[in-house]
């Protein structure tokens, strides 16, 4: 009879190929040696495959093989004949093809398969997903089968039932190979162990709502020092609150909308929709934080937070709503999981650990909103002084960035054109366009009106700053760069401000203090058998 | 929150996919399949070269192999399949309705060989690469000239992958 871990090994071993085919789609390239999909279009197709939420996808795809066929039927010319997967350009392609069918319209956001019945219509935005999925059906299934799956599409102009047929048959061909491919689902033992342990604690809450701060102490006070399950780090046990915080949210979120369940799954008999489960993990995907969109938007050319201060930002769950429901445990994490992280490291190399353990009367929690409140005026004031350069290159961005930054101000005199103006006889609004202008012809004046004084100090600020991206000589690109960024910098100064303010500043931290303080001294002396003063002071 | 709540059961269900999701997606010791897109490309652009590692990849991944020549197939102006014997003096012929292509040794320089394709159809649009496929599954592809009163030459080291894929009779030619 074959062992647990025997069987487990099969499981591996038959996902060996699916993950070689998924590697394949991963590093296929462009022509510039960079990747032909994104990152976030293999995120999403992986996830497709494993919650086998294939059938909605698998439909709108033989839809755009209709009309990516064109004249000839030639589909492959459009998926593979864009360089890159992107909605440009796919746009491109398609408004190349304009008339090449009767009933294929090519319009400004996607197109449409007049198919005789409501219509079928594919946005340019979900095209690069489709395109994987379709290299992936080819790649598992093989391109001769899809292309015989399909080639009923590309001939005349198929009925509703016929390319429902397709999709079918494409369906069928998948099913079959995951079957083979695709190892079950294995329970993540942390979180299952965690929510049970959520369960015995909540009393009469539901959801997320059962998760706080007591639970997630408390089940790390319970289970760090046992061989039960891995939780010696409070880290680790935050990190699984926090995912199960945000898996709880969006799952409550999709089950409480109202939304077309998948043929065949049998929700009374306690079945989980596959397309539900899909759902939710998009949503998770989805909450990354404004911190990282940041990042990404200003690669290492525009320093609008650097490396440290997204460091410490990084403590803060911006994307979710964990500090809203765990907020102790959010600066429990910062302080604390830092410390044990210092002490785990240390201890690993062998020497003795020479770590401070913050004391009960230090406060250090205070102290660590206080920091996070300093950071994020640092960011402001690197907002205020991007204003400078982005108003000299008459962009936009100027105007948004002051009008958040300085909503007090009476910007209503930009959208008034002026008595004395030519041709106007009384004060009359002005579009945006007449706003920008007015905008862009103010002079700074550190004694003039509020927009003069605002300009003169984000001039002053400007020049007060030596950051990549804020100094004189930068590059064309990396002004560009900072207008993209405006959007993203603004959320996080926001979001900053709403968790401080909202979710985190309104506790009685001092009292949080003393007590964190004694009982993690204790648990870090269990854990790491301190005793003593090396519980205050670990040396 | 009992065992069988609905929300729990997502929450729970989409975790344990998401790190399935995750960890397919992590690499492993066994080596990337050849995507089709860097097939399609190798097939439609003269100018992309498939890595080494990915041509010897190819040659062992029969599925590729297949999407590769149903790609050629396709697409191909004439395809040459296996001679039924192989050629006794040097000289190969392989002949269809399109196309007649030869290949002969040089008299002058005995390490060259000469591949001449002439087209039956002087108007037709002439192919622009030469695709073989070893009875071991190998491939290789050659460029070729600009076609002048419908032929065309390339002169080939006579000992090169190509021209010893060319003389063996049980590869397959495809001209694209």
């Amino acid at each position: 009879m074959a062992t647990a871990i025997e069987n487990l090994n099969l499981e591996e071993g038959k996902s060996e190929a699916l993950r070689a085919v998924l590697a394949g789609i991963a590093e296929s390239t462009a022509a510039d040696g960079g990747a032909r999909y994104s990152e976030k279009v293999c995120r999403e197709l992986s996830r497709i495959v494993v919650c086998r939420a294939y059938a909605k996808p698998l439909l709108e795809l033989s839809h755009l093989i209709i009309a990516a066929g064109g004249r000839d039927g030639h589909y492959e010319n459009i998926f593979w004949g864009v360089d890159r997967a992107s909605a440009g350009e796919f746009r491109n392609a398609f408004q190349a093809l304009d008339g090449a069918r009767p009933d294929i319209r090519i319009a400004a956001g996607g197109v449409l398969h007049d198919d005789g019945s409501d219509g079928f219509q594919i946005s340019y935005n979900r095209m690069p997903l489709l395109a994987a999925l379709l290299e992936f059906m080819i790649m598992t299934v093989g391109y001769p089968e899809v292309d015989a799956v399909t080639g009923a599409l590309r001939r005349g102009e198929p009925t509703p039932d016929e390319v429902l047929d397709t999709a079918r048959a494409l369906q069928r061909e998948l099913y079959a190979y995951l079957k083979d491919h695709l190892p079950p689902v294995q329970r993540q033992r942390r979180e299952h162990h965690f929510l049970n342990y959520v369960d015995a604690h909540a009393g009469n809450r539901n959801g997320a709502e059962a998760i706080n701060d007591g639970v997630v102490l408390g089940y790390w006070q319970a289970y760090a020092d046992t061989d039960e399950v891995d939780a010696k780090t409070f880290r680790a046990v935050y990190d699984t609150a926090r995912r199960l915080i945000g898996a709880l949210d969006a799952a409550s979120d999709r089950l409480s909308g109202a939304h077309a369940r998948s043929i065949g799954t049998d929700i009374e008999a306690g079945e989980v929709d596959p397309a539900d489960v899909e759902a939710v993990i998009a949503a998770l995907d989805a909450d990354t934080g404004p911190l990282e969109r940041l990042l990404e938007t200003c690669g290492e050319q525009v320093k609008f937070v650097n490396v440290g201060e997204a460091e410490t930002l990084s403590e803060l769950p911006l994307g979710d709503g964990t500090a809203r429901r765990i907020p102790v445990s959010v600066l429990r994490n910062a302080v604390f999981g830092a410390v044990q992280l210092r002490l785990t490291t240390a201890l690993r190399r062998g020497g003795a650990p020479d770590v401070d353990i913050p004391g009960g009367r230090d406060g250090y929690y205070t102290a660590k909103l206080d920091a996070y409140a300093n950071l994020i005026g640092v960011t402001e004031k690197l907002a205020l002084a991007a204003i400078w350069p982005l108003f000299e290159a008459r962009r936009a961005e100027a105007v948004d960035l002051a009008l958040a930054l300085a909503p007090d101000i009476d910007w209503g005199q930009l959208a008034r054109k002026p008595p004395d103006a030519e041709g106007a006889e009384n004060v009359v609004s002005m579009g945006r366009a007449g706003a920008l202008q007015q905008f862009f012809r103010i002079e700074p004046d550190a004694r003039g009106d509020e927009i003069q004084a605002l300009l003169a100090e984000a001039r002053r600020s400007w020049r007060g700053v030596n950051r990549a991206g804020f100094r004189d000589g930068d590059s064309e690109d990396a002004l560009d760069v900072m207008a993209d960024a405006v959007p993203d910098v603004l959320r996080l100064i926001a979001s900053v401000r709403r968790t401080l303010d909202r979710d985190l500043r309104l506790h009685d931290w001092p009292q949080h203090e003393a007590a964190d303080a004694r009982d993690f001294a204790e648990m870090f002396g269990k854990l790491y058998d301190l005793i003593g003063e090396e519980k205050r002071h670990a040396r | 929150m009992p065992a069988d709540d609905p929300v729990r059961k997502l929450a729970l269900a989409a975790l344990d996919a998401d790190a399935q999701a995750r960890d397919l997606m992590t690499p492993s010791d066994a080596a990337a399949r050849i995507s089709f897109s860097d097939l399609y490309r190798y097939v439609m652009d003269p100018d992309f070269e498939l890595p080494p590692a990915a041509l010897a990849r190819l040659a062992t991944d029969p599925a590729a192999a297949a999407d590769l020549e149903r790609l050629i197939a396709a697409r191909s102006f004439a395809h040459m399949p296996r001679q039924a014997a192989a050629a006794t003096t040097g000289h190969v012929r392989r002949e269809t309705d399109a196309a007649v292509l030869t290949l002969t040794p040089s008299r002058a320089t005995p390490s060259q060989i000469y591949l001449v394709i002439e087209l039956s159809d002087p108007d037709a649009a002439p192919p622009q690469q030469l695709f073989t496929r070893a009875a071991g599954g190998a491939w290789t592809r050659i460029q070729l000239p600009k076609f002048v009163n419908a032929r065309t030459q390339v002169l080939l080291e006579a000992g090169g992958d190509a021209a010893v894929a060319l003389a063996d009779p049980e590869t397959e030619v495809y001209l694209l």
